[in-house]
């Protein structure tokens, strides 16, 4: 009995702590989203931050977040197995990975800033392709609804992570595997589709995920680099709880995007089963 | 005569490492030639560039008429068998097999009515569904040679793809790999390190050693008329001896060599070259008068069939093959002869 005791004490500063933020804050924020313990108000019981999550506005903050989320996760990924196909076997193999690795270092606002410089109305990718007479007038990157610029720092920022994941995975299919297939009559394309892509599904899927949730809820980005409207679902949460005062809703988005991820990541694991069979 | 694969003046390097020095070989429709060497000699080299898998330094491949030196591998209308079998681990026994079907737009009919032949050729009927991992390494060879020959190549190559078998099934899959390339009449190049699976299974046979030839015939030839010393030693066993000087004596020729004077039957012997002879082809028990020759036994190993003897003669060792019941033993004094038709002179090198 005293031994499991030391036992459990022992696990208390990792397993505690989690469950602290597990039971603790997710518990209070839910029921912050229900309407108790309010801050600005009355607490007691009310749907009405929920039902506010139907409103215009937050639909088009979620499909926003989740056009981040998917974009980037996808956009790195094709990123990642076309640079770590081109790669294999290469004389500049290290050379190319090191520098691949170099937007982990830097973090995401200043990645940020550097790419708005580049893409901005007065920036140096406007300035060539005016020097080059391919426009006439700079082009607006950052318009008013646009995430292009969004898309852009999430993908350059995460490629370095996913390639980390995906790269032993690709490296790890045997050459005469693919030899064999070539020798079957398939095209690069064919070779990828039929092999590549299954035999590394199980890894990109923990690629695409890991950089899903990161991206869907971000908030450093998508408030530098980001369109006017709609704000990313963190943005929006921020802006509710710190512009509006309204932490009931802010809490309900909440735990709306931990749904999301959680819903996500149950398909993942569904999926994941299924590929092992 | 038509040529089926035609190699003139191959190179292959790797840096400064030269893997095939100026290969050449014609091969006939329907032939089965094998590359034979030990590891590093090239053999694989050859292999991997006729698939198209490695571009030659220098050097041309032809398929009949065709220039194939820049024709990629997948449009070579060839297949391959790799030494450790390369299935797709994540497809069944049939899609592996309709892999090459596929990848050539066979309509669904053709694919399942090929997919069913094939197993049926290599008696694999009824594992469709298996996964490869679920299947013995027999079994996972029939696989790819059933996936091989689905797509009915114009070239059939073989990357040593016995030598992860046991023994015994390695001599039945060696036999039937025979009989569906003979069935079939499929061009077919087989590289091999060894030499019993070579001279079992060719129509040809290719020494290769250091990236060159070192000699090709039909295995009978190979074996019974070593051109050289490497070829003579490679292939089975072989003494070979030194010849320090010529004589001739009523009308025959004699090279005196280390274990004693030995009658040639070549126009070319002279001092200086090499003569070799197979241990098997040593008679201990004295026929004639002609290369008698005596020595101590110094060493005898049962081999089940025969017993392989090493005798010691002024100095030099022999090896000699005997009879499993001829009593024999290790300082036994004997006398044995070598048949003249058994000598073979070797080139210089």
């Amino acid at each position: 009995m005293k031994k499991r005791l030391k036992t459990y004490l022992f696990l208390l500063p990792g397993i505690g702590y989690i469950l602290f933020f597990l039971v603790v804050i997710i518990g209070f924020m839910t029921m912050q989203s229900f309407g108790f313990f309010n801050y600005t108000g009355k607490s007691g019981f009310t749907l009405q931050y929920w039902n506010s999550l139907f409103s215009r506005r937050l639909l088009d903050s979620f499909i926003f977040s989740l056009k981040v989320g998917a974009v980037s996760s996808f956009g790195s990924l094709i990123i990642t197995y076309l640079l770590s196909f081109a790669i294999k076997g290469s004389y500049f193999q290290k050379t190319i990975l090191s520098i691949y690795k170099v937007p982990i270092f830097i973090p995401a606002l200043v990645g940020s800033f550097l790419i708005i410089n580049m893409f901005d109305y007065s920036g140096i990718v406007n300035f060539i392709l005016q020097s080059l007479h391919i426009i006439q007038e700079p082009i607006r990157f950052r318009s008013q609804n646009s995430a292009f610029l969004v898309y852009l720092v999430q993908i350059w920022k995460n490629m370095p992570f996913q390639l980390l994941i995906m790269y032993p995975a690709i490296q790890s299919i045997r050459k005469d595997i693919l030899d064999a297939g070539r020798n079957l009559g398939a095209g690069r394309l064919r070779l990828f589709t039929e092999i590549i892509f299954p035999l590394t599904l199980s890894t990109s899927l923990i690629a695409v995920i890991l950089v899903f949730i990161g991206t869907f809820g971000d908030f450093a980005v998508s408030s530098t680099a980001g369109p006017i409207y709609p704000f990313s679902l963190s943005r929006l949460m921020n802006y509710t709880a710190y512009n509006q005062q309204n932490w009931g809703l802010s809490a309900a988005i909440a735990v709306f995007m931990i749904i999301v991820i959680t819903a996500l990541v149950s398909a993942y694991s569904y999926l994941q089963q299924k590929i092992v069979k | 005569m038509a040529t089926a694969i035609s190699i003139r003046n191959l190179v292959k390097k790797y840096g400064d490492f030269t893997a095939v020095d100026h290969f050449s070989i014609d091969i006939a429709p329907g032939e089965f030639v094998t590359l034979l060497g030990s590891s590093g000699c090239g053999k694989t080299t050859v292999l991997r560039t006729i698939a198209g898998f490695l571009e030659a330094d220098e050097g041309e491949i032809y398929f009949g008429d065709r220039f194939m030196n820049n024709v990629p591998p997948e449009k070579r209308d060839i297949s391959m068998m790799f030494q450790s079998y390369a299935l797709f681990p994540h497809k069944t026994v049939e899609n592996n097999v309709n892999f090459g079907l596929r990848m050539h737009g066979a309509s669904k009919e053709e694919q399942s009515q090929k997919v069913e032949q094939g197993l049926e050729m290599v008696h694999l009927s009824g594992l469709n569904n298996r996964k490869p991992q679920e299947l013995s390494g027999g079994q996972q060879q029939r696989v790819a040679l059933a996936r091989a020959m689905a797509v009915t190549p114009q070239v059939l190559l073989f990357d040593e793809p016995l030598s992860n078998l046991d023994a015994k099934l390695r001599e039945t899959v060696r036999m039937e790999i025979r009989a569906i390339q003979r069935k079939y009449k499929i061009t077919t190049v087989y590289v091999t390190h060894d030499q019993e699976e070579a001279l079992s299974i060719s129509d040809r046979v290719v020494v290769m050693n250091s990236g060159h030839i070192m000699q090709q015939g039909t295995p009978e030839e190979i074996y019974k008329n070593p051109k050289n010393a490497f070829t003579a030693c490679f292939i089975g066993k072989s003494n070979v001896l030194q010849v320090e000087s010529v004589f001739c004596k009523e009308g025959k020729s004699f090279a005196k060599t280390a274990v004693g004077e030995i009658e040639v039957d070549s126009p070319d012997l002279k001092p200086g070259v090499s003569i070799s002879v197979r241990p098997e082809d040593i008679v201990v028990h004295p026929l004639n008068q002609t290369n008698v020759l005596s020595g101590r036994v110094s060493n005898v190993v049962f081999l089940g069939r025969y017993k392989q003897v090493s005798v010691t003669s002024n100095g030099t060792e022999m090896l000699v093959e005997v009879d499993k019941d001829v009593e024999v033993a290790e300082g036994m004094e004997i006398t044995y002869t070598i048949p003249v038709s058994c000598v073979n002179l070797l080139k210089e090198e």
